[in-house]
């Protein structure tokens, strides 16, 4: 009963103001837009980033004649390492598989094996590859070398920390930006509206019945602004983006956005929350009379 | 109802009709007093005095005039009753109710017992004269079926059987002034009351809004009417209350607008 009087009252208000309808949609669109658009872009890079800090390792190669016994003494040492968050032994035979996977080409011609053993170790956070490499100094018996990615992890680390920031804090700015421009949008209509509310007030209307309709309206504009978003960054991302970025670095293995799916049911409670809590939130100074 | 036209007429010629039974009837019944006002003070921020030590009884079924130059504290006083406002000090009791006791949470339930009727109409814009009789029910969760019934009996009271379905812009004034009565009466209020409900109107207009109120008076509804009409207060011969920055001047039981140098 009171949710029919509820939606009736804000349909005929909604299409009563048509201009501020089509405001506070239009705002909600184009906030949510921005938010998806970042929120697809960051994720992505933070995905990339990860994953390049994923790639960074400490490599122990074994001297060809290492013993077992040698190899198991630095497996302990390296094991013991509080740095250390995974350690994977690779023997001779499976570091040739792996080349033969990944470079066929290079591994045909082999009479043998070249490969040495050795053990991969990653560290707990990229900052910690050159103290886990430099806690094999000097050399333990058996060791043939230590190698580690000394230039890019910290390039990786700089560029990795310099986006995450921007990231973050564009998203932050983005979101208060369009929360405000929301709210003062939905200021103005309710401004516009302020005698009928208080004609409804000296009617005895109760404040949650005067707000209803209004959040009602809210939530209305809310879910077609994000909607319509939605639909836009949909458009972008099967039409545009392939344009934009080249397949090879697309289908870069282990790197893609938050799925559609997911940045889409975000920010359609974005969108809701914005439009619902801003009527709500808005309303409360003119619900004094 | 219509069985008070005659009694409505009497508006015309109010000297051939003295008619103030009707108080004294629900007065002598025990009811208590409608609207008390008890040395209520009310200032503005920062030092405004609006009201000052007003203390003024209303009876049950009572027509009262409250008349005073603009700034006299009428409005005030109206919004006090309607809790609109708080007084600085003093009590106001409605129905025998103190209102400065009253939860905030119940105001609209005091808003709903009490019709009010202003100078600018205060129509819902986007809504039928229907719909804006209806509201008034909607808003206390009446149900449908009782709107359907309720709202044109009311509305044909008032006149306006015919314009159920046009909007306060396809209105002239003083219909407008007929739906935002039917709207204050729809529920039945015991107290109705009116800030310059003719003020905005010409006279004969004004003369047909005056039978109206007069009417529904009748039938029982207290009427507190803030007004400037003097033509229409003399003629009508009712309980006249004067109020002058702020203090009741003159309240008398069967007063004209004021004496002549006002």
């Amino acid at each position: 009963m009171r949710a029919k009087i509820f939606i009736g009252e804000a349909l005929r208000s909604l299409s009563g103001n048509i201009s501020t309808t089509v405001a506070a949609t239009l705002t909600v669109l184009i906030g949510i837009f921005l938010l998806g658009l970042f929120i697809a872009l960051g994720s992505w890079v933070l995905s990339w980033s990860d994953s390049v800090e994923q790639q960074l390792e400490v490599r122990v190669f074994f001297e060809l004649d290492a013993t077992p016994k040698q190899i198991n003494r630095v497996g302990d040492q390296l094991a013991a390492l509080p740095e250390a968050s995974e350690l994977t032994f690779v023997s001779r035979e499976e570091a040739l598989e792996r080349m033969e996977r990944e470079f066929p080409e290079l591994v045909a011609n082999l009479s043998s094996n070249p490969l040495p053993d050795a053990y991969e170790v990653k560290p707990g956070d990229a900052d910690d590859v050159e103290t886990i490499a430099v806690a094999l100094e000097p050399l333990p018996p058996g060791v043939e070398s230590v190698s580690f990615p000394r230039e890019t992890t910290e390039r990786v680390r700089e560029v990795a920390s310099v986006i995450e920031f921007v990231f973050l804090s564009v998203s932050v700015v983005l979101l208060i930006a369009s929360t405000i421009l929301i709210a003062n949008t939905i200021r103005l209509s309710i401004f516009a509206r302020r005698r009928e509310i208080e004609v409804m007030k000296l009617v005895g209307a109760s404040n949650w019945f005067v707000r209803g309709p209004f959040m009602l309206e809210g939530l209305i504009c809310g879910l077609f602004g994000s909607i319509a978003a939605i639909i836009l960054l949909f458009l972008g991302k099967e039409f545009a983006l392939p344009k934009l970025i080249p397949d090879s670095l697309g289908s870069d293995g282990g790197v893609h956005a938050w799925s559609f799916e997911l940045v889409a049911l975000i920010l359609l409670g974005c969108g809701l929350l914005l439009g619902a809590a801003g009527a709500g939130i808005t309303l409360r100074r003119f619900l004094r009379v | 109802m219509h069985q008070h036209t005659q009694s409505a007429d009497a508006v015309a010629e109010p000297t051939e009709s003295p008619d103030p039974s009707n108080a004294e009837r629900l007065a002598s019944a025990g009811a208590p007093p409608m609207i008390v006002f008890d040395e209520v003070t009310k200032v503005y921020e920062p030092d405004v005095v609006a009201l000052e030590a007003v203390s003024l009884t209303v009876e049950t079924g009572e027509f009262v005039f409250l008349v005073g130059a603009s700034g006299s504290g009428k409005s005030t006083l109206l919004r006090l009753i309607l809790k609109e406002l708080d007084p600085s000090s003093g009590r106001v009791l409605v129905g025998g109710r103190e209102l400065g006791r009253l939860k905030n949470k119940m105001i609209p339930k005091l808003r709903r017992n009490v019709g009010c009727v202003f100078q600018d109409y205060k129509l819902l814009p986007r809504h039928t004269a229907y719909e804006n009789v209806a509201y008034a029910l909607k808003v206390q969760g009446i149900g449908q079926q009782e709107i359907r019934q309720r709202v044109p009996e009311v509305l044909s009271l008032v006149g306006l059987a015919k314009k159920m379905s046009s909007y306060p812009s396809e209105l002239s004034g003083g219909e407008q002034q007929r739906v935002s009565i039917a709207r204050s009466v729809v529920n039945g209020p015991p107290l109705l009351i009116c800030d310059e409900p003719t003020g905005n109107l010409d006279p004969d207009t004004s003369v047909g809004i005056m039978q109206l109120l007069y009417r529904i008076n009748m039938l029982g509804t207290t009427v507190l009417m803030a007004t400037h009409d003097r033509e229409m207060v003399d003629k009508m011969r009712r309980r006249v209350i004067a109020l002058e920055r702020g203090a009741v001047m003159r309240d008398e039981r069967r007063g004209g607008y004021g004496t002549e140098d006002v």
